[in-house]
């Protein structure tokens, strides 16, 4: 009897014991909780956590490689193009069917709403809100149109300058040419945008104390708990992202696969290469117009200084083939720029355009045995023989760069 | 309408034997440097330049290494594109490879007759600013044959 009076005893101890433990901790996490103002209720969906930082990770190789980057980089930037464009377009989807603070719906957008809040910021106020303030929600929407215009500008730059992405078959070089002026301001312009999102940020965390960092990473915010997102909404993000991505990918495939009258393959080109590219590289016809070509054909007995006479049958087959795809029967960057170029003696390196666009290199490297002279344009660009010129195709021999960089 | 059906019939049936021949015995069509020697010596005697001991490599390795006259001023000397020892790849003015000129590093060279009359037709022009003599030719095979 006294035996199991003790060990009752002991037990009730124990549970109080641990019931008392309990109680201290959630004392102690209230009172974490209250020390910042409220309770943590989650205020950001799960794919609007996720769209933010990839975004970030997408702009960022974007902007890289779209300042700093040679231009053989072009197809990562692309890429970046490719990832924000879709988050963008799934974002902007996100907005009519996302969660109650993603919705555009929840967007203060009011100038009255966002002179007054200025106010309250320039008095030292910023209430707390679960979605955007008012100012934010202007910094958001500058921001998705800003990228869906660089996007669209991108993609019409590329299909204009480079013959590449869904609109080559669409886009003249002009168009694209002046497309790629617009999406570069654009860019200058993201920047600003991006440096007074990140201001309005410090502000909000540092000046005012409130936590937007972990609402971005962990979805929550000290605020009344009838204020939390009414889910995570994982599987309408995914599913809606997924329509984002095949209806993307759909428009880039089909339209990149319609036929391409701007640039195409050369047929015939044998009695052109087997009498002309012995000595140099083979000039794609576009690089010249079909007058040019005439007086360059007939030239031939002092050609840059050589003999090169060809017998007149021959020859006039090889203006034929010149002439039928030159200059006017390509809208490429190279035939427009270079092919269709005044130049004093016939000579395609003459262009104002050849030199802009050669500047960066030394005149020695023209020298080194590599690349020989600046008819050799295949010593670098790799699609020279097809006219093209892409961007992503320019390889400087690193032997040429190390022979000149080892000279100076 | 009858004639243009046989001809085309007989087009295409030469072009089927000349493709036939051509697989079996290439070389026989596409010539050998001693055909083209015999050619360049045959029209030497017509001119009356062929001397006693016939083609000289000496005297063809003195046409290959001398600076000339008279012909365009960047390309006075056959060695300014090819090399000295014509065991060794040339470079065009432009920076592309030309093979070697000797004929036991390039043994296709000097075989075919029209490419062989471009070059020499094209090259004498630009170094000496005439055309080459069939000695000067036969010469300049024979020492490249020797090399």
């Amino acid at each position: 009897m006294d035996h199991d009076q003790k060990n009752a005893a002991k037990a009730t101890d124990a549970a109080t014991q641990a019931a008392a433990a309990l109680s201290a901790q959630r004392q102690q996490r209230e009172q974490q909780a209250n020390a910042a103002g409220r309770a943590e209720v989650l205020v950001r969906d799960v794919p609007v956590r996720i769209f933010h930082w990839t975004l970030v990770v997408a702009v960022s190789a974007g902007l890289l490689t779209g300042f700093f980057g040679e231009e053989n980089l072009l197809d990562i930037h692309v890429l970046a193009g490719q990832a924000v464009a879709v988050l963008v377009l799934f974002r902007i989807a996100w907005w009519f069917v996302g969660g109650r603070y993603s919705r555009l719906s929840a967007y203060p957008l009011s100038p009255r709403k966002a002179l007054d809040h200025l106010g309250n910021v320039i008095r030292g106020r910023s209430p707390l809100t679960a979605g955007h303030n008012p100012l934010g929600a202007f910094m958001i929407i500058t921001l998705i149109g800003l990228l869906l215009l660089i996007s669209i500008t991108g993609v019409i730059t590329l299909g204009g300058e480079e013959n590449q992405g869904p609109l080559k078959a669409f886009v003249p070089y002009w168009l694209g040419d002046a497309a790629g002026e617009v999406h570069e301001v654009l860019a200058i312009i993201l920047l600003f945008a991006i440096a007074g999102h990140l201001g309005g940020v410090f502000m909000e965390t540092v000046v005012f104390r409130h936590p937007l960092l972990r609402a971005m990473t962990r979805g929550t915010m000290p605020v009344p708990e009838e204020q939390a997102e009414r889910g995570r909404f994982i599987l309408r993000g995914l599913f809606v992202f997924g329509v984002v991505l095949v209806f993307f990918t759909g428009f880039w495939n089909v339209l990149e696969a319609t036929p391409d009258t701007r640039w195409r393959p050369i047929s015939n080109a044998e009695i052109y290469k087997a009498n002309c590219a012995d000595c140099h590289h083979a000039h794609h016809p576009s690089l010249r117009t079909a007058d040019m070509w005439e007086r360059i054909m007939q030239g031939l007995d002092d050609h840059y200084g050589e003999d090169a006479s060809i017998d007149e049958k021959t020859a006039r087959r090889i203006l034929a083939f010149l002439q039928r795809n030159d200059a006017l029967h390509f809208d490429t960057e190279a035939a427009v720029r270079l092919g269709r170029a005044k130049t004093p003696d016939l000579r395609i390196s003459s262009a104002t355009w050849w030199r802009l666009r050669h500047e960066q290199l030394p005149e020695a490297i023209y020298r080194t045995p590599k690349v020989g002279s600046k008819a050799n344009c295949d010593a670098c660009h790799l699609d020279a023989e097809t006219g093209r010129f892409d961007d992503v195709n320019i390889r400087v021999p690193e032997e040429a760069r190390q022979a000149v960089s080892g000279n100076s | 309408m009858k004639k243009a059906t046989l001809a085309i019939a007989l087009a295409g049936s030469a072009m089927l034997l000349g493709g036939v021949a051509s697989g079996t015995s290439t070389a026989a069509l596409a010539g050998s440097p001693q055909e083209m020697l015999k050619r360049y010596a045959e029209e030497a005697k017509a001119a009356g330049i062929m001397p006693e001991g016939g083609f000289s490599a000496e005297r063809g390795k003195a046409l290959y290494l001398a600076d000339h006259k008279g012909g365009k001023p960047a390309t006075p000397s056959c060695t300014t594109c090819h090399m000295k020892d014509p065991t060794q790849p040339g470079r065009t003015r432009t920076g592309k490879l030309i093979k070697p000129m000797a004929l036991s590093k390039t043994p296709d060279r000097y075989s075919d007759p029209e490419k062989v009359e471009k070059w020499f037709f094209r090259n004498c022009r630009s170094v000496l600013g005439r055309e080459c003599t069939p000695l000067e030719k036969g010469d300049f095979i024979t020492f490249m044959i020797s090399q």
